[in-house]
C-alpha cells in the first residue's frame, strides 16, 4: 500500500499543474476548476494499477476531466470567471506590454467555442497529436485537423480585431 | 507538401518537424518568415494557457484520498459506472424533457439543427469512410450500443446543440449526403417531415434522443431511417459505460 501511495504522489505531482490548466480552460472556474482535478485524481487513484505509462495515464485523466465537465455542462452552466480578474502567480514577473499580450491572447481563447478550445487545449497544454486526440474525442484525425486549424484561424481574427472571430480562410 | 498546404498545416500543428523541413526547403518563398511568425503566435497562446495551479492543490488532492479507500478493495469500482451514466443519462433526459415536452419543441430542435449546419459546412464535402471504432466509442461515449456495421459515415463529430450534446454525422446517399444529428437525451421529440430554409429535415425519437436527418431533398430519408432502426436491433440498450 506504501508503494502504491509513493506512485500515486509522484502522479499527483505530475501532472496536477497540466491536468488544472486543461480544467480551467474547459470550465473557465478556478474553483470547479479544482474539484474536477481533484476527482479524476480520485478516480485514477482507485485504477492506479491500470496507470502505469504516463502518457496514457494523462489520456485517462483529461478524458475524466473532460467527461465530468461536459455532465455538469448537461445539467446547468455554472457562472464563470472574468478572465480579467484571475489573478495569476507567475514566477517570473512579464513585462506591461508582455501581460497585456498575455491578457488579450486570454481572452480571445476564452471566446471561442467550446469544440475548437478542447482540441487545442488537448494539442498545448496535453501534448497530444492528432490522432491520439481524434481517439480521445471519439472524432476522426481530419475533423481534429480542421477544428484545430478553425481554433488558430479564429484567435487570430480575434486578435486582429473581429469581434465575432470570423474566419475567411480557405480550409 | 505544396505552399498552400504548408500554410494550411501552420495553422493545425505548427511545431511539426515537418513544416521545418519545408520551410528549409522553401516550399513557399517566404516560408522560413511565415514559420517564425506561427511559431511566436504558438509561444503567444503557450503564455496565455499558461495558468498555475492554486497552492496547496496537490496537499488537497492527496488528503482527499479517504482512508478506507487505501484497504485493498473486494468489489471493483468500476461496477459504479452504469449506475453513474444511468444517473447523468436521467439528468439529461429531465432536463430536456422540460424543453421539449410540446411540438413547438420539436419545431426549435429543427431550427438549432439547421442552424448548426451552417457551422460546420466543411461537413459535407468529407467523402473518406470514418472507421467503424470511431462511430463505436462515439455512440458508447453517448450512451448507446449499436450495431453500426450497416451505418457509413463520412463525419462524424460531437457537437454542442444549444444546451445539448449531439453527434453529427454525414451519411453519403444517392440524392447527395444526408446529414443526421443524433441528440442525446431529446426522448420527446416528435415525428416530423417539414422543409426548413430550404432544408428538407424529418425529426424522430430513437432510443433516449431524437434523429434529425437534413438534405436538400428527403427521397433518401426512409433508407436511411431504416438503417438506423436496423442498427439498434430490436431495442436500443444502454452500453455499459466507464472510462
Amino acid at each position: 500500500m506504501e508503494a502504491k501511495r509513493a506512485a500515486f504522489d509522484q502522479l499527483v505531482r505530475r501532472l496536477n499543474a497540466d491536468l488544472y490548466r486543461f480544467a480551467y480552460w474547459l470550465s473557465r472556474d478556478q474553483a470547479l476548476a479544482q474539484d474536477l482535478v481533484q476527482e479524476s485524481f480520485l478516480r485514477a487513484w482507485r485504477s492506479l494499477a491500470d496507470l502505469r505509462d504516463e502518457k496514457a495515464a494523462k489520456a485517462w485523466l483529461m478524458t475524466i476531466v473532460r467527461r465530468e465537465h461536459a455532465r455538469m455542462f448537461e445539467r446547468k452552466v455554472p457562472p464563470l470567471d472574468d478572465i480579467a480578474d484571475l489573478v495569476i502567480e507567475d514566477q517570473d514577473t512579464p513585462s506591461a506590454f508582455e501581460m497585456s499580450e498575455i491578457q488579450e491572447m486570454r481572452d480571445a481563447i476564452a471566446r471561442i467555442e467550446d469544440k475548437y478550445r478542447e482540441p487545442l487545449l488537448l494539442q498545448l497544454v496535453g501534448g497530444f497529436s492528432c490522432d491520439e486526440i481524434a481517439e480521445q474525442l471519439g472524432i476522426t484525425a481530419s475533423a481534429v485537423m480542421t477544428q484545430l486549424f478553425r481554433a488558430r484561424a479564429k484567435l487570430k481574427a480575434l486578435l486582429r480585431g473581429d469581434s465575432r472571430g470570423n474566419v475567411h480562410e480557405l480550409l | 507538401m505544396n505552399c498552400s498546404d504548408f500554410q494550411r498545416r501552420l495553422l493545425i500543428d505548427p511545431r511539426s518537424p515537418e513544416l521545418a523541413d519545408a520551410a528549409q526547403a522553401r516550399v513557399c518563398d517566404d516560408a522560413p518568415a511565415r514559420l517564425a511568425e506561427a511559431l511566436a503566435f504558438e509561444n503567444r497562446i503557450d503564455a496565455a494557457l499558461d495558468i498555475p495551479p492554486p497552492a496547496g492543490l496537490v496537499e488537497r488532492i492527496l488528503a482527499a484520498v479517504p482512508e478506507d479507500a487505501r484497504a485493498p478493495r473486494t468489489n471493483s469500482p468500476r461496477r459504479w459506472w452504469p449506475l453513474a451514466l444511468a444517473a447523468s443519462l436521467v439528468a439529461a433526459a429531465v432536463i430536456s424533457n422540460s424543453v421539449m415536452q410540446s411540438p413547438s419543441g420539436t419545431t426549435a430542435l429543427i431550427t438549432a439543427s439547421v442552424e448548426h449546419l451552417s457551422h460546420e459546412p466543411y461537413a459535407l464535402t468529407r467523402v473518406d469512410p470514418v472507421p467503424q471504432r470511431l462511430i463505436n466509442r462515439m455512440f458508447t461515449d453517448a450512451g448507446l450500443k449499436l450495431d453500426s456495421s450497416g451505418l457509413a459515415l463520412s463525419y462524424l463529430n460531437r457537437c454542442p446543440l444549444e444546451r445539448r450534446w449531439s453527434v453529427h454525422m454525414v451519411m453519403p446517399a444517392p440524392e447527395g449526403p444526408v446529414t443526421v444529428m443524433y441528440v442525446i437525451g431529446e426522448a420527446k421529440v416528435e415525428r416530423m417531415d417539414v422543409r426548413h430554409e430550404m432544408v428538407a429535415v424529418r425529426t424522430l425519437p430513437y432510443a433516449s434522443g431524437a434523429l434529425v436527418l437534413m438534405a436538400e431533398s428527403n427521397r433518401d430519408f426512409d433508407r436511411i431511417e431504416s438503417a438506423w432502426h436496423q442498427a439498434a436491433g430490436e431495442g436500443v440498450e444502454l452500453a455499459g459505460g466507464g472510462e
